[in-house]
C-alpha cells in the first residue's frame, strides 16, 4: 500500500535486494529498536533506547530535516542500517560542526553499507555546506567505541582520524566519601520554574568545554519528554537564586534490566566558571552518590572528556571513578 | 431508534436560572477544568493539576463514560463549574459503589450550583445502575475534606452519613530513626517487567483493606501515565527471593511543591502482603523512604490513611512520627 519513498545512492554496495528509503515516520521506531537490540547483544552499543526515548528524540530534532537527513538501509524489504546527519556550531570557533552518524545490523556490517552511509552524510553536510549563511566552514564528525574494529577501521579508511578520547567510569557505592559544600552555597530541589534555568546554568558552564555547540530549542525538548528527564533526583547548588552548578542525575530502570545491575547515573556535572575551585563539583557528586545509594543503586556512572580542562577527569578518579569503556571522536576536514 | 434509546440513558440536565449546563464535548474541555480546580489552590486541601495532567488522566478513564457522566455549568459563556459521575464495584460491601468529583470555580461556590450538580449527579447515578447493573446492589458514596462544611451540610441534608474517616498525615525530616530490614529481606527497585507484578502485590495487599475495589485493566495503564505519582525509582520494595513482601509508592509531585511553597515527598500506598507482616518491613521501609527523601532535598513527608485500619496502619505511621493535619471522611446513602 505504502510506496517507499527510495533515495538513490551512487555508492551502495551490490547487495542483493538493498535499498535506501527516506524516514517514514512512527512506524520506523520498532525497526530502529531492533537494530540496537542486536547492537546491544554484539556488545557495540548500551544505554537505554526504548520507544518512547526513539519518539523524544526524533520528534524533537535539532538541525536535522526529517525527510533530508535521515536514511534507511533495507534489504528485502527489513530494515538493516540507518544513518542521521546533523549540524551544530562550536561556541568556541563559530565552526559547523557536520555529524555523521549511523548504525548497522552487525549481520550486515563490513560489507559496503557503512562507506555508503558516511558518503550520503558528507553530501548532506556538503548540501549545508553551501547553503548555510554563516559560521565557518568546518568539518565532518564522527564517534566510535575503541573496540569496534569494523566500524573504526571504516571511518579511518573513509579519511577520518582519532581527535579525542571519552572514559566512561564507574564506581561502587560501598565506601561514600564527604565533602562539605562551602558556606555561602546551598543546595536545594528544583522546581519546575527552575527546570530551564539549571539547563541554562549548565550550558553556560559546558561553554568552555572542548567541542561545546550552540544549545537549540529542540534539545531542550528533547530533553524534556526523554526518558532521562529526572529533576527530582538533580542535586542543584544555588547561590541566592543562582544555579552555580548542578549534576542531573537520573536512573534507568529499562537499562538497569536489560544489563542486569543498579546504575545511577552522575551526569552533566557542572559548575559555572566564577564559582569553580570551591569544591562545589565535588560537594555535588558526594551527595549524589549517598542520594543513590538510599535508591538502592550499586553503582554510579559517567562519561568525560580525557582532556577535559578544568581538571574533571582528576576529580572523578579522586572520588574513586574507575575506566570502564573508551569512545574515540574522529574528525575529517570538509 | 437511536434518539430514543440515547435520551433513556442521560438524566435531564439541571436548571438554575442565570447558568447554562451542557455535558462534556472533548478535550477541549479540559482548560477549563484547570482553570476551575486551580481557582481553589489557595485552599490548603485542594489539589493542584495541570493540563498535561488532566490530559494524562483523561486518556485512561475508566470509572466513567465522559459524555454521558460529566457536565459542566456556564456563566456568561465561561465554564465556572464541572462534575462527573463515578461507578466502581466494591468486593467488602458486595455492591457497586457511585462516587461524584464536583468542582466550583472559587468565584461561584455558594450560590446553588452545588446543589444543583449533585441533584443530577444522583440522577445519572442512579440511571447507570438501573441500566447496567439492575440486579446487584448499589450506593451513593462520596469523600472529602472535613473542612468543606459546605458540601458536607449539602450531602448530610440529602440524607448521606458518615461512613469512615480518613487521616491525613506528615511529619519534617530532621531526626529520622533506624529501623533494620529483617533477615532474607533485600530492598531492590523493580525493572519494567516487574511493574505488573508491583501492581498486582498492592492489589492484593489492599483487599483487606476497606472500600477495596477490583481496579480494571484501564487504571493498571492509567497509573503508568502520570509522571506526577508514577516514580518508580523511588519505590522502596522489600523482595523475599522474588516474591514482592512489601512496598512503599514513593513520589515527589513538583509542581504541587511549587505551587504550595513546599518541598514535600509523598510515602504513599505502604503495603505487606500478608506471609510477611509483623516483621517491622513497613516500619524500615518507611524510615528508608524518608531518609531517601531527605537525600533529594524534601523538608517533609505525607501520606494519607484509613483511620480505622485494621492492621493498625495508623498507630504505626504516629510511632514513626507522623501526625494528622487534616481529616477526609466518606459519607454514603442507598442508591434509591
Amino acid at each position: 500500500m505504502n510506496t517507499i519513498e527510495v533515495y538513490p545512492l551512487k555508492n551502495a554496495p551490490k547487495i542483493e535486494g538493498l535499498a535506501f528509503r527516506h524516514f517514514e515516520g512512527e512506524s520506523d521506531y520498532p525497526k530502529m529498536l531492533a537494530i540496537f537490540t542486536n547492537l546491544h547483544d554484539a556488545k557495540q552499543y548500551s544505554g537505554e533506547t526504548t520507544l518512547q526515548s526513539l519518539k523524544a528524540e526524533f520528534t524533537n530534532l535539532s538541525n536535522c530535516d526529517p525527510h533530508d537527513d535521515l536514511i534507511f538501509a533495507e534489504i528485502n524489504g527489513q530494515t538493516i542500517a540507518f544513518g542521521r546527519f546533523y549540524w551544530e556550531q562550536e561556541v568556541s570557533t563559530q565552526k559547523h560542526v557536520y555529524y555523521v552518524m549511523f548504525r548497522v545490523d552487525p549481520a550486515w556490517q563490513g560489507q559496503g553499507i557503512e562507506e555508503a552511509l558516511i558518503d550520503w552524510a558528507e553530501s548532506r553536510g556538503r548540501h549545508y555546506a553551501s547553503v548555510l549563511p554563516q559560521g565557518e566552514a568546518g568539518f565532518f564528525l564522527a564517534f566510535s567505541r575503541q573496540t569496534d574494529q569494523t566500524r573504526l577501521q571504516v571511518l579511518t579508511d573513509s579519511g577520518y582520524k582519532i581527535k579525542r578520547y571519552y572514559h566512561s567510569m564507574s564506581r561502587d557505592l560501598v565506601d561514600l566519601p564527604e565533602s562539605p559544600m562551602p558556606e555561602e552555597i546551598t543546595v536545594r530541589p528544583a522546581l519546575p520554574k527552575d527546570f530551564r534555568k539549571v539547563w541554562e546554568a549548565s550550558n553556560e558552564a559546558f561553554k568552555d568545554e572542548y567541542g561545546a555547540s550552540e544549545p537549540t530549542e529542540e534539545w531542550y525538548q528533547s530533553y524534556l519528554t526523554g526518558p532521562f528527564f529526572q529533576p527530582s533526583l538533580w542535586q542543584v547548588a544555588w547561590d541566592g537564586d543562582e544555579v552555580v552548578g548542578s549534576v542531573q542525575n537520573f536512573i534507568s530502570l529499562a537499562e538497569n534490566e536489560l544489563e542486569g545491575r543498579y546504575r545511577g547515573y552522575t551526569e552533566a556535572i557542572s559548575v559555572r566558571r566564577e564559582w569553580r575551585g570551591r569544591g562545589i563539583a565535588r560537594g555535588l557528586i558526594c551527595r549524589s552518590l549517598a542520594m543513590f545509594k538510599l535508591l538502592n543503586m550499586d553503582e554510579v556512572a559517567l562519561t568525560a572528556d580525557t582532556e577535559n580542562p578544568t581538571g574533571a577527569m582528576r576529580l572523578y578518579i579522586g572520588l574513586g571513578y574507575r575506566h570502564y569503556l573508551t569512545s574515540l571522536e574522529l574528525q575529517k576536514p570538509l | 431508534m437511536e434518539n430514543r434509546n440515547k435520551q433513556k440513558t442521560l438524566a435531564p440536565l439541571p436548571q438554575l436560572s442565570g447558568f447554562i449546563f451542557r455535558r462534556f464535548e472533548g478535550p477541549g474541555d479540559y482548560q477549563g477544568m484547570v482553570d476551575i480546580i486551580m481557582s481553589n489552590v489557595d485552599d490548603p486541601n485542594s489539589h493542584v493539576t495541570s493540563l498535561e495532567d488532566i490530559t494524562t488522566d483523561y486518556a485512561h478513564i475508566s470509572e466513567s463514560v465522559p459524555v454521558r457522566d460529566m457536565v459542566f455549568t456556564f456563566h456568561a459563556e465561561q465554564p465556572v463549574a464541572y462534575c462527573r459521575s463515578t461507578c466502581m464495584w466494591e468486593e467488602s460491601s458486595n455492591s457497586w459503589i457511585y462516587g461524584w468529583l464536583l468542582h466550583v470555580h472559587h468565584d461561584w461556590k455558594r450560590k446553588g450550583i452545588e446543589e444543583a450538580l449533585v441533584g443530577w449527579l444522583e440522577d445519572q447515578a442512579l440511571l447507570n445502575h438501573q441500566i447496567l447493573h439492575p440486579e446487584a446492589a448499589g450506593m451513593h458514596s462520596v469523600f472529602f475534606s472535613e473542612s468543606d462544611q459546605h458540601r458536607l451540610d449539602i450531602v448530610q441534608n440529602r440524607g448521606y452519613s458518615p461512613t469512615r474517616y480518613f487521616e491525613d498525615m506528615k511529619r519534617d525530616l530532621i531526626e529520622i530513626p533506624d529501623y533494620p530490614f529483617p533477615e532474607g529481606i533485600e530492598v531492590r527497585p523493580a525493572f519494567p517487567s516487574q511493574y505488573r507484578q508491583v501492581w498486582e502485590a498492592d492489589v492484593e495487599a489492599f483487599q483487606d483493606h476497606w472500600g477495596a475495589t477490583i481496579p480494571p485493566e484501564e487504571n493498571y495503564q492509567e497509573w503508568q501515565a502520570n509522571k506526577n505519582y508514577f516514580q518508580p525509582y523511588l519505590w522502596q520494595i522489600a523482595w523475599s527471593g522474588d516474591d514482592i513482601a512489601g512496598m512503599v509508592w514513593n513520589f515527589i509531585n513538583s509542581t504541587e511543591n511549587e505551587k504550595r511553597e513546599r518541598l514535600r515527598g509523598y510515602t504513599e500506598s505502604i503495603s505487606v502482603r500478608r506471609p510477611w507482616r509483623g516483621k517491622g518491613i513497613a516500619k524500615a521501609l518507611i524510615c528508608r523512604s524518608m531518609k531517601m527523601m531527605k537525600a533529594l532535598g524534601m523538608t517533609e513527608v505525607a501520606l494519607g490513611v484509613d483511620s480505622q485500619n485494621i492492621s493498625g496502619a495508623t498507630k504505626l505511621y504516629y510511632g514513626l512520627g507522623y501526625r494528622s493535619y487534616n481529616r477526609s471522611v466518606v459519607l454514603r446513602k442507598p442508591l434509591n
